[in-house]
């Protein structure tokens, strides 16, 4: 525990900057959030046109908390890169889980943290004591759920690259590859059946890959490998596409004619 | 017998097609200082690596204190200093934050050794890694490594491209660590190496030629001047341990790599039966890798034509 502190409280002092920057984007959301709910009402229901120039600026701002993140998350990685064999770490004390979980409570307090702290706030803020019914706690899920779906790609991506410009070209690079995978059974297989059990197994898979990925790399750092991982994302959902598991789960609940049993 | 401190067994490491190192058999007795020396691309970063498990071995099998490369990891580099020219530093922090921030790592992290090496190296604490000199941060590289009293330290090329001043400087602070350590370092300054180290090593295109004491190849070593009563062409077949035969008038030079005391003078008066004069020079380290480097590339130009005509 002491290691992973340790490297904590070094990547924390390292790139303080870069920490208030997202803090302070976090904070500039929710503050206008509450002034724009308590004098317009309509953009609970995410009418942030009804907002105006704060309604605009609101957008923004939630439009660059990812891209913050973004920053914050290629300096925490890259600090320690993967990638290359001439790191200084790679020859001292650092033992990989050690060096994983400090990155990843990194993420927690300064990701995690203050969006959940903001979400708490916009809760109490709506009405609604944070946690206090199911509703609140399957909507918090939902959007843990949905930071965690932008945060851990990141997280991946920086894993196999060695500093930011290269990250950033990777991370450009992935997104005609993901709009191609999303497009390309649809054009392929005109009428093919997709729909949100298609989305939840893409969405499981690329968790689930990119979580290997960043396993590989922190445990043996065989980049190649990762890399291949990755690429196969975009694959793979392309091939989910094309078979479309809505197709078996709708055979199952509402059989073909030709198998379902003859009225009598 | 104590167990040595890195002991190798036909370690080799290929890169696609090109053989980085041959099958390399080595063994650093504790305590000694072992320089490993070869020209650019014999592969002594290669094996540094290897030995570091920054690389994965091709074949054959290392140990480093005892622990199979494979296994290094984690806690096992408390035990080990590792300073490398191409090494990266944390080059955002200060050197008084680097010292700071790796001294949690180590268990026997010496406070005062540390304080002494910051004075010794004369390293300015307040500065920015980054900021630094070459030579500056090759001392904060050292004072991070030494700091811990680790029974091993490993150098890769640690002298290149350093002033005078600052090699000096750098080896003061090594011999110092020398009674309590063992060091393997690799190095192209023969010269320096020659006043420290206690075994030498010499690597050519991946493979290890030699490996031993650095007084017994100071032994084996001289450069032998036969002076002739007439000028005289060199005998044909000279023996092959009689490296880079010249002739100048009445004079034959060469450097003879195994020499002895009883058997040596009589062998070449055999073979120059009209000398007048013979005799046998100790020669600097440098002058011997020379030497070894000459001879097989004029081996190597004489295999050429003789496999084109072959072919």
């Amino acid at each position: 525990m002491k290691q992973v502190l340790n490297i904590f409280a070094k990547d924390a002092r390292r790139f303080w900057s870069e920490i208030v920057v997202v803090l302070t984007l976090v904070a500039s959301s929710v503050s206008i959030y509450s002034y724009l709910l308590a004098i317009v009402p309509q953009i609970r229901y995410g009418n942030l046109d009804a907002g105006g120039k704060l309604g605009g600026l609101l957008l923004l701002l939630v439009l660059l908390i990812p891209i913050g993140w973004w920053l914050l998350i290629s300096r925490a990685i890259h600090e320690e890169r993967l990638v290359g064999d001439t790191q200084f770490w790679i020859t001292r004390p650092y033992e990989w889980k050690k060096l994983l979980a400090a990155k990843l409570l990194f993420l927690v307090i300064f990701v995690y943290l203050p969006v959940l702290a903001a979400y708490c706030i916009l809760r109490a803020e709506n009405g609604f004591a944070p946690n206090s019914d199911i509703t609140s706690i399957h909507g918090l899920l939902e959007r843990l759920l949905f930071m965690t779906g932008i945060v851990l790609p990141l997280v991946a991506i920086a894993t196999v690259t060695s500093n930011f410009a290269r990250m950033t070209v990777a991370l450009l690079g992935s997104i005609p590859c993901m709009i191609l995978a999303a497009v390309l059974p649809v054009a392929l297989r005109p009428g093919s059946v997709s729909g949100p059990f298609s989305n939840k197994i893409c969405f499981a898979l690329t968790l689930l890959v990119c979580s290997a990925v960043i396993v590989i790399q922190y445990a043996r750092r065989k980049t190649r490998l990762s890399v291949l991982l990755l690429i196969a994302i975009p694959v793979l959902i392309c091939v989910i596409g094309l078979i479309t598991p809505e197709r078996f789960q709708m055979n199952r609940t509402d059989p073909p004619l030709a198998t379902a049993s003859k009225p009598t | 017998m104590t167990q040595p401190t890195i002991h190798t067994e036909g370690l080799s490491k290929r890169f696609g097609r090109t053989v980085a190192l041959n099958g390399v058999d080595l063994a650093v007795p504790q305590g000694a200082i072992y320089a490993l020396v070869g020209a650019n691309g014999a592969g002594k970063t290669t094996l540094i690596k290897l030995l570091m498990k920054i690389l994965r071995p091709s074949a054959g099998r290392a140990q480093v204190l005892g622990i199979d490369v494979h296994r290094l990891a984690g806690q096992a580099f408390q035990r080990i200093g590792y300073v490398s020219e191409n090494q990266e530093l944390p080059e955002g922090m200060t050197v008084g934050g680097m010292l700071d921030y790796f001294r949690a790592f180590y268990p026997t992290w010496d406070r005062t050794l540390e304080q002494q090496l910051v004075r010794q190296f004369d390293l300015p604490l307040q500065r920015k890694l980054k900021h630094l000199s070459r030579g500056m941060r090759m001392k904060a590289a050292f004072a991070s490594s030494l700091a811990y009293r680790p029974p091993l330290i490993v150098l890769d090329e640690p002298f290149t491209g350093l002033d005078p001043l600052v090699r000096d400087e750098l080896i003061e602070g090594l011999i110092e660590r020398a009674p309590e350590t063992t060091i393997f370092l690799s190095s192209h300054d023969l010269a320096e190496i020659e006043t420290f180290s206690s075994h030498v090593g010499y690597l050519e295109q991946g493979r290890l030629l030699f490996s031993e004491e650095m007084t017994v190849l100071a032994g084996r070593f001289r450069e032998v001047t036969v002076t002739l009563a007439a000028p005289a062409p060199l005998p044909a077949s000279l023996p092959p341990i009689w490296l880079q035969p010249q002739t100048a008038d009445c004079v034959v030079r060469f450097v003879h790599s195994g020499y002895n005391e009883q058997s040596s003078p009589r062998e070449v008066a055999e073979r120059f039966p009209s000398a007048r004069d013979i005799c046998f020079d100790p020669i600097s380290l440098r002058a011997i890798f020379l030497a070894i480097a000459k001879a097989k590339r004029a081996s190597m130009n004489q295999q050429i034509p003789a496999q084109e005509k072959e072919a």
